[in-house]
């Protein structure tokens, strides 16, 4: 069966947002409501300050302890569609307890207060729908939370099931490079232009994700909450190094 | 004095669709007028107060008996003298009233608030019970008026003036010597021509909509209540103070550590708690005075409602005050814990950084945004 998986290189990410831009357009979602979003950390203190960060999307959890908190079992883990974990939108009823339960923080929930001046669900109201851009990804399915929500529901990374749920049967790797699969391509994969990210089935022992995790030692984040993330990083991280005073001598 | 005309009477009542309960906030599910009414000339359905003028007797005992003062009936404004008055019922002829006796459709209909409006005045109050009440045409009922004047005395008592608290004279007259209670008027019989009949059938009338929300009337808005701010002004008159005991009026009281203040306030039906938000705090502030007593705020937990207050009633106060901050990384506002400078999601996301790059790098990562 298949089990997608990313896998995020760190030595090639410049942290340029534009997996977080394109997540934006694709799916349609709020100012602040950042499905991927890419984390700025600042190490240490001005003026040795060092600046680095860190891409996040859904790490779709084999184990995600956001469905075992759920009360109304809206949100789940799909083993059939690749391991995803999807929120149900006719079945969530906006607790948040996933909210809390995530280690990772990836679940989100449009607040009253809009992120951004002036609140855009004001400029295009919708019907049943939390807003109504004039241009709308075609795509919508509420069980597994793709399209645009309604009010009150939380809303999360779906890895673009959308788009890759139409990948031909038993492919190991979907490649933005590859004619053939490019266009069943997440969005935050397809767009990175330094092609940090890579996207394939972790359960087939050809796909190019498992050998990247192999050769350069990929690894999840927070393993020690048992999540066992499908999402995998490699190398030790880009940075803005911190500044080095010139010595007197 | 002005000839009461019942007939008049029924098609004058009106509704303030502003403060009354049962359109402005369904959730308080107020039928006081309803449950009054003797001839049930009042029908409470969803959001939509039905008032049957044809049934309508114009009693205006709705009037007393709605709590926030969203019905009217205009010829329910009892004039009153300068140092006594007397209410008479509608029914007693010219020859047997008491001289100088101001004339209400029904005794029922003056409310409390009325009634300290006359005391605040300055002037006493007199009844007079003409024995027929209990079997009167417009709907028996043995004292109507007993509410309105045992409120009106317990505020007086609360006040220290029992002594002035209005007095009920029974004087029977016989029943013969009243005149004819105000009768219920029946609708027109409504004729239709052939053609109408038959558009009639043909055509049903359009249901409406109930539950429809409009900017005039939205679902859950605050109500006006005029009632309440009128009994606070006319006790204010009475006490001669700026202050008055609290005693007066329910309390409110913060029981609990951390209340929900936005679900407190947006639960009260009335302006009486309200969340004012400040740059670094949010205050629950509390109106005793325009308080209904409902404990509808009780739902929010840690709050404890208490039917009468302690100590002087000095206006609006703030009860729960909650200091505020903005975060700095995402400009959220927050409630924060001690020592916390940045919210919790900011926080999470902080700490997987660092223990991302730690994990990155083969090293220890101390924790600090």
């Amino acid at each position: 069966m298949t089990k997608w998986g990313m896998v995020i290189d760190l030595d090639k990410c410049t942290g340029c947002q534009a997996c977080t831009t394109a997540c934006a357009m694709e799916n349609n979602t709020l100012p602040g409501e950042n499905w991927q979003d890419v984390l700025f950390y600042h190490e240490g203190t001005y003026p040795t300050a060092k600046l680095t960060w860190l891409p996040r999307p859904c790490m779709q959890c084999e184990n995600p302890s956001c469905v075992t908190v759920c009360p109304t079992r809206a949100t789940y883990k799909d083993d059939e569609a690749g391991g995803i974990v999807f929120v149900d939108w006719n079945k969530c009823i906006g607790c948040k307890y996933c909210m809390i339960a995530c280690p990772y923080g990836v679940r989100f929930y449009a607040d009253e207060q809009p992120v951004v001046e002036p609140d855009v669900r004001d400029v295009f109201p919708g019907e049943g729908q939390l807003w109504a851009p004039p241009y709308q990804n075609p795509e919508s399915d509420a069980r597994r939370g793709i399209g645009i929500q309604p009010k009150g529901v939380v809303s999360k990374c779906t890895f673009c099931y959308h788009k890759v749920s139409q990948a031909p049967e038993g492919v190991a790797d979907l490649d933005e490079d590859n004619p053939e699969t490019k266009e069943y391509v997440p969005a935050c994969v397809r767009t990175c232009p330094p092609k940090a990210r890579y996207f394939g089935d972790l359960d087939n022992p050809d796909s190019e994700v498992n050998r990247l995790i192999a050769d350069k030692r990929g690894v999840r984040l927070k393993d020690h909450t048992g999540n066992r993330p499908q999402v995998y990083y490699l190398g030790s991280g880009a940075d803005v190094p911190a500044y080095d005073p010139p010595s007197d001598s | 004095m002005r000839k009461h005309d019942p007939q008049d009477l029924p098609a004058r009542l009106l509704v303030d669709a502003d403060a009354c309960l049962t359109t402005r906030r369904p959730d308080a599910s107020c039928n006081a007028c309803a449950v009054r009414c003797p001839v049930q000339a009042i029908r409470i359905d969803t959001r939509v107060v039905e008032l049957d003028y044809d049934t309508c007797t114009g009693c205006a005992r709705c009037v007393a008996a709605c709590p926030t003062g969203a019905l009217e009936l205009p010829a329910m404004r009892p004039g009153h003298g300068r140092f006594s008055t007397t209410l008479e019922c509608g029914r007693v002829t010219a020859t047997d009233r008491t001289e100088g006796a101001v004339t209400v459709p029904c005794l029922g209909g003056v409310s409390a608030v009325q009634l300290l409006e006359i005391l605040g005045a300055g002037a006493a109050i007199t009844l007079m019970d003409r024995g027929w009440c209990a079997d009167c045409a417009a709907g028996g009922c043995p004292q109507p008026w007993a509410d309105a004047v045992q409120a009106a005395s317990d505020d007086l008592a609360q006040l220290n003036r029992r002594a002035d608290r209005p007095a009920v004279i029974h004087a029977p007259l016989p029943q013969e010597r009243a005149q004819p209670a105000p009768q219920q008027r029946h609708p027109r019989k409504q004729g239709y021509s052939r053609r109408q009949l038959f558009r009639r059938l043909t055509t049903p009338p359009p249901a409406p909509d109930r539950r429809r929300v409009t900017a005039a009337q939205p679902f859950a808005g605050k109500v006006d209540v005029p009632a309440l701010q009128a009994r606070r002004d006319h006790l204010r008159a009475l006490c001669g103070a700026e202050s008055m005991p609290a005693v007066l009026f329910p309390a409110l009281e913060v029981t609990g550590d951390a209340p929900d203040l936005r679900l407190a306030a947006s639960l009260c039906p009335t302006e009486a708690l309200t969340l004012h938000k400040e740059p670094d705090s949010d205050r629950l502030v509390f109106d005793a005075a325009l308080c209904l007593a409902c404990g509808a705020c009780e739902a929010a937990d840690g709050l404890a409602l208490h039917p009468r207050g302690r100590g002087t009633y000095s206006g609006v106060a703030t009860i729960y005050s909650q200091a505020m901050a903005s975060c700095p990384h995402c400009l959220h506002r927050f409630a924060p814990r001690a020592d916390q400078r940045i919210c919790d999601g900011c926080h999470k996301d902080n700490d997987l950084a660092a223990a991302a790059l730690g994990l990155m790098q083969r090293r220890q990562v101390p924790y600090g945004a």
